[in-house]
């Protein structure tokens, strides 16, 4: 259909822009900016790599053959997700102390920092990956052929090649953008940000096509669903049953995949090493879980869609490209294609840098040490690590061309889960349980893979035809009892529960009597303290014995370099060399004590763990010699000095750390709460420390207003009784002399209403309540109020009102100053609109409620925003430009002091409603007044 | 709210969803023995799904963040 050309120009144009994104971000990270990886959505969207060409094609096969088999492989990881801020967060703390590079380097660092654990692991984890890798190549080869071999645009040279092109895509962006350096934190942000990118383009090509299918081809989720069973093949749903309606089948893929989210190699990589601050695992938590629930939301759709459409069977797995493509839509295949391929190449590039770093750290480095010939390889570790990615992808790309369409390759996915499933115990047993040790992990690790190994690899290297089939028939050398697929007679079990049955009781059995028959050395104990108690908050230790400084820096420092020399160039020893210094804070010392010696020890073997592995890097400073014979006695006479310090046995001590250490995480969490709560209070106290400054101003502002106000009113006196004086002896002036008199007179009483309010605020008489009826009261006083006539008011006065408590005189104020105020807004109003259709009004409603009296003015004026309705009872807050800001506020002090309620309600340009509530209950006696009540 | 939060942030109520996903998620909720029932799985189970996510959310908003002491910037150490 589409150019295989133009189809290859588009994927490598794809990738290019993929390759430029996380150039930029590598740039951006080096030239000390902020990450844009450092971001919880970003790293959320990386763990998207989880979904794999497998699940972007495969699930809708699986769903075709099986049902909603394919659901609980996303809904374990769902499951497992939930316990992430426990279980995930002290994997990243430890990442973070012990500088881990992968998940073999985890385990080996947890039990001993064994080389040989972390060997096994290797190899568990590569047996896993290469065929998997396989996979993808098969997804991206195979779409490929279907995309560009139904027209005419075919190149049969192209479609020969496409394999290789795309393995030696894959090998030179991984390398450039992988491991283009040794870094000691084996992290990489452009990478990952281009993964991010990936994984955003395949969720949506993948709900693209899904909508495509079910709202374009069908009428939605609904018609689909309603064709089942009747529209499908009756051998179709025989299968359906067969898979699915085992509920131990089903558990286990959820378990597979509880334990791949966690195991992947891939996945410890990027949710693990990749995480810049443990924050993330917060909003990966439920964002994670989302992309998973909205890629998989329409793969059962799509399956039942190719098969009511009659497509085969066996071509279920491209359904998702195949219904867009034979449906004529030409530019939808090309997503789904690139989605696809999105999913696939993410796959083989963090895997293959997974396991060309666990390739080199814990199998090529251990032989180096073992074969002296071999130790010039050390210093070509970056190169050693290119032909590690070369390698793994070649022999993916490999095990894709021999396996091709045989049961192995379709069942690898699975086969890969059960695989990585063997480091659980392992893993989990290093983070809860200090007594797990090396030898248990070493026995748990070896029996599973084992078994593994087996039950289900061994099987399936025989359905491929691999190996002769007798084995199957009657088992090995005819013994029935050790059938692979039916272990001591267990028979009832499908091929993939069976395996996970046997493996686990194995491995879980064996890791639980390793570790109780044998002892922890003291160093195992150490580290196993560390990892179980990774998010306890360990007592910093201050300098524990004072001890000359009789070492000498400089040839210490030589010596690291020349450490640090055998695996990087003499330029970067040298600044590796001095990055430790620093951290140990011994920069421009000439000599150092043992204990400063002891920390420049561990920092170098920190910053090396994080290249090479903790075990190689352990073993190497072992070598090194770092401590002479003198040193290494005078250190062990510093932990000995502190012991006896303390006048305890060791085993005393043991138990005193413990303690001390719950004892710090107590304190620490009862500190968190106890600083919590000075917040509180501080707050609480600035609060009303603000409110006091305010009153006691408003006080000072008061006293001086009532003098100011009271002496202002006798020249005010004086000017009006002049004016009056003047108006009367001088009658036949002019009209401008006219004009000023009367203005003189207008300002007088502005400043006279003016001087009344601030009185009325500050020094106002307590208000004296009288029981008397509200409405007779309230139409004397509306009576009195005069408004233009273009405003209409409204009197909605409640009948069987009855009688309240109020002082008539102080609550005439109230309603005069919000009838003001109305008056004010909707004349303002009416000057504001420009046609005539706005009919300004002013509602007075009573009305008798539960709490008292209800007094409501309404107004359809200006109105104001929320905010200045928020300030609107503050005294000396307005916005005229004539106010004194005190109208509302005395309202407030009025029917507060009647022990009422006041509220207001208003939006811009709708209007403004002030609802008073008087209570039908004498109002609360005065401060004053009460304490003169006689007792 | 805030005593909602508090409970929600739990490391014992995360262990409580835990275990009440498995019970959502497994036998003898979800059965397939009637293939009529297909339909009704899988609305079920997408709707069941979109609700632990729902508790996700919340539970991650309500997580406590991690002490000074404890907040490690990775890699910054």
């Amino acid at each position: 259909m589409l150019d295989s050309f133009a189809v290859l120009y588009i994927l490598c144009l794809y990738m290019s822009i993929l390759f430029l994104t996380a150039l930029w971000v590598e740039r951006r990270s080096r030239e000390g900016g902020k990450s844009l990886v450092n971001n919880p959505f970003v790293y959320s969207l990386s763990l998207a790599v989880y979904c794999t060409g497998w699940t972007y094609y495969g699930s809708v096969g699986k769903a075709a053959t099986s049902g909603l088999l394919f659901l609980p492989i996303y809904l374990g990881p769902t499951i497992a997700i939930v316990l992430w801020w426990v279980v995930l967060r002290k994997m990243v703390r430890i990442k973070t102390t012990h500088h881990i590079t992968s998940i073999a380097d985890f385990i080996s660092a947890r039990y001993n920092k064994s080389q040989s654990v972390a060997a096994l692991a290797t190899l568990i984890a590569l047996f896993a990956a290469m065929p998997y890798i396989g996979l993808q190549f098969k997804a991206v080869i195979s779409t490929y052929s279907i995309i560009t071999t139904h027209g005419e645009g075919a190149s049969p040279w192209m479609a020969a090649n496409i394999g290789p092109v795309v393995a030696v895509l894959m090998c030179v962006f991984t390398i450039i953008l992988g491991i283009r350096r040794l870094d000691p934190t084996e992290r990489h942000p452009g990478l990952i940000a281009a993964i991010a990118v990936e994984c955003l383009v395949k969720l949506l090509a993948f709900l693209a096509a899904g909508i495509f299918v079910t709202y374009f081809m069908f009428d939605g989720f609904g018609d689909i669903l309603s064709r089942v069973p009747d529209e499908l093949p009756a051998h179709v749903l025989a299968g359906w049953v067969s898979d699915q309606s085992s509920p131990v089948t089903w558990t286990t893929y959820m378990v597979l995949g509880m334990a791949a989210i966690m195991f992947l190699p891939r996945q410890f990589h990027v949710t693990v090493v990749e995480n810049f601050d443990e924050k993330h695992i917060r909003t990966a938590m439920w964002m994670f879980p989302l992309y998973m629930l909205l890629i998989n939301i329409f793969v059962f759709p799509i399956a039942i869609a190719g098969l009511v459409k009659g497509y085969p069977l066996a071509e279920a797995d491209t359904f998702v490209l195949g219904l867009p493509m034979h449906t004529g839509q030409k530019w939808l295949s090309l997503l789904v294609f690139l989605g696809g391929g999105s999913a696939a190449t993410g796959m083989i590039i963090i895997s293959s840098i997974t396991v060309s770093t666990m390739i080199t750290n814990h199998l090529l480095l251990p032989v180096v040490g073992w074969v002296p010939q071999l130790g010039f390889l050390r210093k070509q570790l970056l190169k050693c690590r290119w032909v590690a990615v070369a390698g793994v992808i070649t022999i993916g790309y490999w095990f894709e061309r021999q396996v091709g369409e045989s049961h192995m390759l379709v069942n690898i996915g699975m086969i890969s889960f059960a695989a990585v499933l063997q480091f659980a115990p392992a893993c989990l047993g290093g983070i809860f349980w200090r007594r797990g040790n090396e030898t248990g992990a070493l026995l748990g690790l070896g029996a599973g893979f084992l078994v593994w190994s087996y039950t289900l690899l061994l099987p399936a290297f025989v359905r491929s035809g691999w190996i002769h089939d007798t084995l199957l028939q009657n088992g090995p050398w005819g013994i029935g009892f050790l059938h692979p697929e039916r272990l001591f007679g267990v028979s009832t079990l499908d091929n993939l529960t069976h395996t996970v049955l046997w493996s686990m009781l194995f491995n879980v059995g064996l890791y639980f009597i390793g570790s109780l028959y044998s002892q922890q050395s003291e160093e195992e104990q150490s580290l196993a303290k560390d990892f179980v108690g990774a998010l306890t908050v360990a007592p910093t230790l201050g300098p524990t014995s004072h001890r000359e400084s009789t070492i000498d820096l400089a040839g210490k420092t030589r010596r690291i370099e020349e450490l640090l020399g055998q695996y990087f160039t003499e330029s970067e020893a040298a600044a590796m060399g001095q990055k430790c210094l620093n951290a140990a804070g011994l920069e421009g010392r000439p000599r150092i004590s043992i204990v400063d010696l002891a920390e420049l020890h561990s920092e170098v073997e920190k910053l090396l763990a994080g290249s090479v592995g903790a075990a190689v890097a352990h073993k190497a400073l072992a070598q090194a010699g770092i401590f002479m014979p003198s040193e290494a006695r005078e250190l062990s006479e510093v932990y000995a000095e502190i012991l006896a310090s303390l006048k305890v046995t060791p085993e005393e001590l043991k138990r005193k750390i413990d303690y001390y250490q719950e004892r710090e995480a107590l304190l620490t969490h009862h500190a968190a709460e106890l600083e919590q709560k000075v917040k509180e209070r501080t707050r609480d106290l600035e609060a009303a420390q603000e409110e006091l400054i305010k009153r006691e101003k408003l006080s000072v502002l008061g006293q001086l207003t009532a003098i100011v106000s009271h002496e202002l009113r006798n020249p005010l006196g004086v000017i009006r009784s002049s004016v009056y004086y003047v108006n009367r002896k001088m009658s036949q002036v002019d009209e401008k002399t006219r004009k000023h008199l009367d203005r003189i007179e207008q300002q007088v009483a502005i400043c006279d209403s003016i001087i009344g309010e601030l009185l009325e605020y500050t020094r106002g008489r307590r208000s004296t309540a009288v029981q008397g009826e509200i409405n007779p009261w309230l139409e004397e006083v509306l009576d009195q109020l005069a408004a233009p006539p273009e405003v209409w008011v409204e009197r909605d006065l409640a009948r069987d009102v009855p009688p309240a408590y109020f002082d008539a005189e102080k609550m005439r104020r109230v309603v005069v100053n919000l009838f003001e105020n109305a008056l004010q807004a909707v004349l303002a109003r009416q000057a504001e609109e420009s046609d005539n259709s706005y009919r300004p009004w002013i509602r007075i409603q009573t009305a008798a409620t539960y709490e008292g009296i209800l007094i409501r003015l309404e107004d359809n004026g200006s109105g104001m925003s929320q905010e200045t309705a928020g300030h609107a009872f503050e005294p000396l807050f307005t916005t005229r430009a004539r106010g004194t800001g005190l109208g509302l506020a005395i309202v407030r002090k009025i029917v507060l002091e009647h022990g009422g309620l006041v509220s207001l309600n208003s939006e811009p340009n709708r209007g403004t409603s002030v609802t008073v509530v008087i209570p039908l209950q004498p109002p609360p006696l005065p401060v004053a007044a009460r304490d003169t009540v006689p007792q | 709210m805030a005593r909602i939060k508090k409970v929600l942030g739990r490391w014992e109520f995360q262990l409580l969803l835990f275990h009440v996903s498995l019970v959502l998620f497994g036998w003898p909720l979800v059965t397939f023995q009637d293939i009529n029932r297909v339909k009704t799985m899988f609305v079920y189970l997408i709707l069941a799904w979109a609700i632990v996510i729902g508790l996700l959310f919340l539970v991650s908003r309500s997580l406590a963040e991690p002490s000074p002491s404890e907040d490690l910037q990775n890699g910054d150490k």
